[in-house]
C-alpha cells in the first residue's frame, strides 16, 4: 500500500528548472527526511506535492490522482507546514491550532467534542498547552513554530509534509518535534520533513531523500544516504561520523578540500 | 470561552445600536414630526403630508443608510481579511472610483437629467466593467499583489476620466452637480433607489458572508489556507465580485462614502478574538451604525446647509484613523 506515489515530477520557476524527473513512493509508517543544500528544490518539491507550484509528472495521493483532487479532499489526506510562519493578526493560540480542524468540520458547524480532543492532543504533543490563551503574534519564533506544528498535527491526516519545521527551535524542542513525528510514523502515519540538520535527520528519520540541483541523488536509509562521499559531492563539507546508543551521529565540521 | 461571550455581547450591542439609530434616523428631519405621528404615519394607509414625508423621504434614507453602511463594513472586513492587510478597504479594487465615473458620465452627458435612474445604472455598469478588468488582470491564479496593482490602475484611470469630465464640463452647473454628487450623500433618495440597489447588495452580501472560514484560514497565509482545503480561486472570485456588486450598488445610489470600510473593521477586530469570520457580521452592523449616525449628524449639525455625508465621514474618519495608527504604533514600540 502506498500513501503517496510520485512519478517523473519536474517543475520550473521563472523558466529555470528546479525539479528534474523525481520519482519515489511513500508507504505508511515512514518518517522521511528531505535533505539537500540551499536551492536543491526541497521546498519546491513539497509545494508541488501540495499543488501549490505547477509541475509536470504524476502525483498519486492515497490511490487518487493528486491533481484532480479538490482542495477540500486533499486537506483530509495531507497536511502542510509552510516554511513561512507569518500570522496576519493576533489570534489566540488555541484558535490557531483549531484551524487544523477546518477540513473536518461540516459547513457552519462549531468545533465538536472530537475536534476539541484533537486540538488538545496536538497541543500536548507540541508542548504548547501553556500558551493556550496567549496571542500567537506575541510568541517567540520557536514557540510560534511549535504552535504551527500543533496546527498541522490537529489536522490528523495520514500524510504530513513539513517544510523546515525544526528551524529556530531549541535543541530540546527539535528532538521533541522529531520524536513526535517518529511516534506518528509508528502509528502508521507518514511524515516528509525537509531540514538542514543532517545529524537530526540521520538520527530520527527512517529514510532520507537527498536532492541536489533539482535531482534526486540518493534515497534510502540514513546510513546509505549520509555518506562521506555524498556530503563531499553535494554539500562540499567534511563530517565527523560516530555512533551513540546504536544511532548514527553526523557532525559537519569543515569545508571539503575537493572541488 | 470569555472570548466568545465578549463577542456575543459586542454583536448584541452593535445590533441594538443599529436598530436604535435606524429608528432615530426615521425621526430626525427638518419637518419636525412628532414621534407618535411619524410612527403611525409609517404604518397607516393615510395619504397626508406626514405620511408622504415618512414613506417617500425618511424611510428610503434610513434604509439606504442601513444598507450602504452594512455593505461598507462587511466588504471592508472581507477585503482586509482576504488581502491580510488592515489597511485594505473596498475602494482598493477600483469599484468605488469606477462607479463614480459612471455616475459622473451620466451627469456630464445630461442623461441623468432626462432619465433619473440613468445615474445609478451608469454607475453600476461602470463598476461591472471595472471589476471585470481587475479580475481579468489578476487572472485565475491571480496573486494578491496583482489584484491590488490592477485595482490601483483602474482607480487612477477612473479618477483621471472623472477629472476630464469636470475639466471639459461645458456648463458650471453640471460641474457643480458632479462635485456635489461625488461628495456622497443620502439626501433625496427614493424607494426606487432602494429597490435598485437591494438585489445587487443581497447578491454581494451572500457571496461575502460565505467567506468566513476561508478568511480564518488565511490568517496563516494563502499556502496554508489552501492546504486546509480552501479553494483560493473561488475565494478571490467571491471576494471581488461580492465587493463589486454590493459596493458598486452602494456607490451608485449614494456616491463615495469614505473611511467607513477602512476604520470600522479595524476598530472592531479586537472584539472578535482574532477570528476574521466573526468580524464579518460585527463589521456589517458597525458600518450600518456609523453611516446611520453620521447621516443623523449631518441633519442635526447643519440642517440648512445640506452637509454631505461623505464629507463628514472623512472629516471624522481620518483623524480617528490617525489615532488608531498612533495607538498601534505605541503598542509595537
Amino acid at each position: 500500500m502506498t500513501l503517496l506515489a510520485v512519478s517523473r515530477l519536474s517543475a520550473a520557476l521563472g523558466g529555470r528548472p528546479v525539479l528534474n524527473d523525481i520519482s519515489f513512493a511513500v508507504g505508511p509508517g515512514e518518517l522521511i527526511g528531505l535533505i539537500g543544500p540551499n536551492g536543491a528544490g526541497k521546498s519546491t518539491l513539497l509545494r508541488a506535492l501540495m499543488g501549490l507550484t505547477p509541475a509536470s509528472g504524476t502525483i498519486e495521493l492515497d490511490g487518487e490522482d493528486g491533481r484532480g483532487l479538490s482542495a477540500a479532499r486533499r486537506a483530509l489526506k495531507v497536511a502542510f507546514m509552510a516554511q513561512s510562519r507569518d500570522v496576519a493578526w493576533a489570534m489566540p493560540v488555541e484558535a490557531l491550532v483549531a484551524l487544523g480542524r477546518l477540513p473536518h468540520l461540516p459547513r457552519l458547524s462549531p468545533l465538536r467534542a472530537a475536534d476539541r480532543a484533537a486540538v488538545d492532543t496536538a497541543m500536548r504533543m507540541m508542548d504548547v498547552e501553556a500558551y493556550r490563551g496567549r496571542q500567537a503574534t506575541a510568541l517567540s519564533g520557536g514557540e510560534l513554530a511549535r504552535v504551527l506544528a500543533a496546527r498541522a498535527l490537529a489536522q490528523e491526516t495520514p500524510l504530513l509534509l513539513a517544510d523546515e519545521p525544526a528551524a529556530g527551535l531549541d535543541p530540546a524542542h527539535q528532538i521533541g518535534l522529531m520524536r513526535t513525528f517518529r511516534s506518528l510514523a509508528e502509528q502508521g502515519r507518514s511524515v516528509i520533513v525537509s531540514t538542514h540538520d543532517l545529524g537530526l535527520a540521520a538520527r530520527s528519520c527512517t529514510r532520507l531523500i537527498l536532492l541536489d540541483r533539482g535531482c534526486m541523488v540518493a534515497d534510502g536509509t540514513p546510513e546509505a544516504v549520509v555518506t562521506a562521499d555524498n556530503l563531499q559531492s553535494v554539500y562540499r563539507v567534511r563530517a565527523y561520523f560516530g555512533e551513540v546508543e546504536g544511532r548514527m551521529v553526523v557532525l559537519p565540521f569543515d569545508l571539503s578540500e575537493r572541488n | 470561552m470569555s472570548d466568545g461571550r465578549r463577542y456575543h455581547m459586542a454583536l448584541i450591542l452593535l445590533g441594538s445600536a443599529t436598530l436604535i439609530l435606524f429608528c432615530l434616523s426615521l425621526l430626525v428631519g427638518p419637518a419636525g414630526i412628532g414621534f407618535s405621528d411619524s410612527v403611525s404615519a409609517l404604518f397607516s394607509e393615510r395619504r397626508d403630508a406626514i405620511a408622504l414625508i415618512m414613506r417617500e423621504i425618511r424611510l428610503p434614507r434610513a434604509l439606504l443608510g442601513l444598507m450602504v453602511g452594512g455593505t461598507l463594513g462587511l466588504s471592508g472586513a472581507v477585503l482586509q481579511g482576504y488581502l491580510r492587510n488592515p489597511l485594505a478597504e473596498p475602494a482598493l479594487i477600483g469599484v468605488s472610483a469606477s462607479a463614480s465615473l459612471g455616475a459622473v458620465l451620466a451627469i456630464y452627458t445630461g442623461l441623468s437629467a432626462v432619465f433619473p435612474l440613468a445615474l445609478p445604472l451608469a454607475a453600476l455598469a461602470a463598476s461591472v466593467v471595472a471589476v471585470l478588468i481587475v479580475q481579468a488582470m489578476a487572472g485565475a491564479r491571480g496573486s494578491v499583489l496583482t489584484l491590488i496593482l490592477a485595482g490601483v490602475a483602474v482607480s487612477s484611470f477612473a479618477g483621471a476620466m472623472t477629472s476630464l469630465a469636470l475639466n471639459l464640463s461645458a456648463n458650471p452647473f453640471a460641474a457643480l452637480e458632479i462635485m456635489f454628487w461625488m461628495l456622497g450623500s443620502l439626501t433625496d433618495r427614493s424607494m426606487t433607489h432602494v429597490w435598485l440597489a437591494l438585489p445587487f447588495m443581497l447578491a454581494g452580501w451572500a457571496a461575502l458572508l460565505t467567506l468566513g472560514r476561508a478568511l480564518d484560514a488565511l490568517t496563516l497565509g494563502g499556502d496554508t489556507a489552501a492546504s486546509l482545503g480552501i479553494d483560493m480561486r473561488r475565494v478571490q472570485l467571491l471576494a471581488v465580485f461580492g465587493t463589486a456588486a454590493s459596493v458598486g450598488a452602494a456607490t451608485a445610489v449614494t456616491g463615495a462614502i469614505g473611511f467607513v470600510g477602512l476604520v470600522v473593521p479595524h476598530l472592531l477586530r479586537p472584539l472578535t478574538g482574532g477570528r476574521p469570520s466573526r468580524l464579518l457580521p460585527a463589521s456589517a452592523l458597525g458600518g450600518a451604525s456609523v453611516v446611520l449616525a453620521a447621516d443623523i449628524l449631518v441633519r442635526v449639525v447643519a440642517p440648512e446647509r445640506d452637509l454631505k455625508l461623505g464629507v463628514l465621514t472623512a472629516i471624522v474618519g481620518a483623524p480617528f484613523f490617525l489615532w488608531l495608527v498612533w495607538r498601534e504604533r505605541r503598542k509595537v514600540a
